[in-house]
């Protein structure tokens, strides 16, 4: 939810956390010695196994909301205020302890022997094949890493939030905790009327974006220009991925098919439809559609079976989190 | 004033710039005062679009969100987006229209309790029982939800009570505490009944006889913006 709101081009930075979050990251947390958590809530999908989350660590809690405070992870020290006025003056008593930063370089060094170990990885797509992963850089290419993009829930979503590369605050909206099917699009209309002059993206699964299509007339009636990037799997891929690994694939009305037509939808709204079904052509197919000044669907037809890696299994501690295979077929 | 045209007045005090939503039976009053709102209002196709426009809105702008329904169905279509903007604290105001005051409670044509049915999934939420409520229901609602931990505040108010003719008075008492003591000189005074657009005195349903006064920033508690308990 928050990504942005600290650079991912930073240095310190070392991706998101949780379930699909960043071997890095989730290691990080299990070894800390120190959690400072602002304004965030420790989901289950944040945590992993509640019970072996962060083992060593002592915990600093800031949130405005007292309930947050010790709700699902025990705080050492507990700071009830606006992260706004907290931090400043947090960082100037820390500063006026004048530590020794080197003390931290081992640390440091450990973290980017783990990066470079475990970095966010996947298999190219070959013969133009479209890979999920692929389609989020090229839609930062398209867009420069400078859009308010809007998510769906999914797989598309995560692979949103590990490769898109967020740099500023409220650029990422998402259904982050109740988890809205469908909230992409109407999200995408109303940052648009708020931002008119910012690129508003809606990255949409073909499970999601049916759930609220008819908002596709509002954009034409109303003249709200978004841009719907469709990641088009075939599939309510998440739920199909986990049938796969955990049902023992088992797939279980998870097949949306090849219905609808999204080009001729969008068309029928009197929106402007377009189609990528090669990687060679997809950003400059983005880049058409941002410059298109109406509303705009690009079916993007993606690989239909990948999954979204490294992932926690549900259950499991966030120390087993599981990579991406290499050199599998999918 | 008629109470639809003071809630657009109280709207446009708080600054809002663009709402969100769909009109029906029990929010006539409301969309017949739109056509003249100083806003932008952005007709969308279902409810639930409408209530997660209006996040997008506030997350995009750190502004509040506003979206409005109708009674019954258009308001338990906006239940989802409620609960969203509850689960990840985006400030948004929710206004629904509710049937006549004499037929809550008789399964009446397009009635929902939706106050009821969204309570875990609010920040406050307000039943309007008086028409001299809605301008400081709608400051108090903004103020709710934007302030603290941001989530959304739902007002419902019933048709008759929006088509009521009442005296605006601009709501000019912050809503920050601490409150003025209770000298104010509405809060001395008898209430007044409202007028019905037919002129016929309302007795509705949810006042005594003697209608209730309009909650005061003079006279009143703050609402209490607990969240529900959780675990």
């Amino acid at each position: 939810m928050g990504l942005g709101s600290f650079p991912s081009t930073h240095e310190h930075w070392l991706g998101m956390l949780g379930m699909h979050g960043t071997w890095t990251a989730n290691h990080a947390m299990d070894k800390a010695d120190l959690i400072v958590c602002i304004g965030a809530r420790f989901d289950d999908r944040i945590t992993g196994k509640l019970d072996e989350f962060a083992p060593h660590a002592k915990v600093i809690h800031i949130d405005i909301d007292p309930a947050e405070i010790s709700k699902n992870v025990g705080a050492h020290i507990p700071i009830v205020g606006d992260a706004k006025q907290v931090l400043p003056k947090l960082t100037r008593e820390y500063r006026a302890l004048q530590t020794d930063s080197s003390r931290l370089d081992d640390w440091w060094n450990t973290l980017r022997g783990w990066q470079d170990a475990h970095p966010l990885y996947y298999e190219a797509g070959e013969n133009g094949e479209i890979k999920p992963q692929f389609m989020i850089e090229a839609m930062h290419r398209a867009t420069q890493g400078d859009a308010i993009i809007t998510s769906d829930v999914g797989q598309h979503q995560m692979w949103t939030a590990q490769y898109y590369g967020f740099d500023k605050p409220r650029r990422w909206i998402n259904s982050g905790g109740l988890g809205t099917m469908g909230f992409g699009l109407p999200s995408a209309i109303g940052a648009k009327v708020a931002c008119p002059d910012e690129q508003v993206v809606c990255i949409a699964g073909d499970g999601s974006l049916i759930m609220n299509i008819q908002e596709m007339a509002t954009c034409v009636s109303e003249n709200v220009p978004v841009k719907v990037f469709l990641m088009n799997n075939g599939y309510m891929g998440m739920v199909r991925q986990w049938q796969e690994l955990f049902w023992d694939r088992r797939y279980s009305s998870v097949d949306m098919g090849s219905s609808p037509d999204w080009v001729k939808l969008a068309e029928a709204f009197g929106a402007k439809g377009m189609r990528a079904e090669n990687s060679a052509d997809l950003e400059e197919q983005m880049v058409a559609a941002l410059e298109h000044d109406g509303p705009v669907l690009l079916d993007v037809r993606v690989a239909r079976e990948e999954n979204c890696y490294p992932m926690i299994p549900p259950g499991n501690a966030a120390r087993d989190m599981v990579e991406a295979p290499r050199g599998a077929v999918s | 004033m008629r109470a639809a045209d003071t809630l657009m007045e109280s709207l446009k005090a708080e600054g809002v710039k663009d709402v969100f939503g769909i009109p029906g039976g029990a929010n006539l009053p409301t969309y017949d005062a739109m056509v003249d709102a100083e806003f932008r209002h952005v007709q969308v196709r279902h409810e639930q679009g409408g209530g997660h426009a209006a996040e997008g809105y506030a997350q995009a702008s750190g502004r509040v969100g506003v979206a409005f329904a109708t009674s019954g169905p258009g308001a338990t279509n906006l239940v989802t987006a409620i609960a969203d903007a509850m689960m990840d604290s985006v400030p948004t105001v929710f206004i629904t229209g509710q049937v006549r005051t004499e037929l809550i409670g008789t399964d009446g044509f397009q009635e929902a309790d939706i106050l009821g049915a969204t309570l875990p999934f609010v920040k406050h939420s307000f039943a309007v029982t008086d028409p001299r409520q809605i301008p400081e229901y709608v400051h108090e609602a903004f103020h709710l939800a934007s302030t603290g931990r941001p989530g959304p505040v739902l007002l419902d108010i019933p048709m008759d009570l929006s088509r009521a003719d009442i005296d605006y008075e601009p709501r000019t008492c912050p809503a920050t505490s601490p409150r003025p003591r209770a000298t104010s000189s509405r809060s001395g005074s008898p209430p007044k009944r409202w007028r019905t657009p037919a002129g016929r005195s309302s007795t509705p349903a949810a006042a005594s006889s003697t209608p209730t006064p309009p909650r005061s920033c003079a006279s009143s508690p703050a609402p209490t913006a607990s969240r529900s308990p959780r675990r």
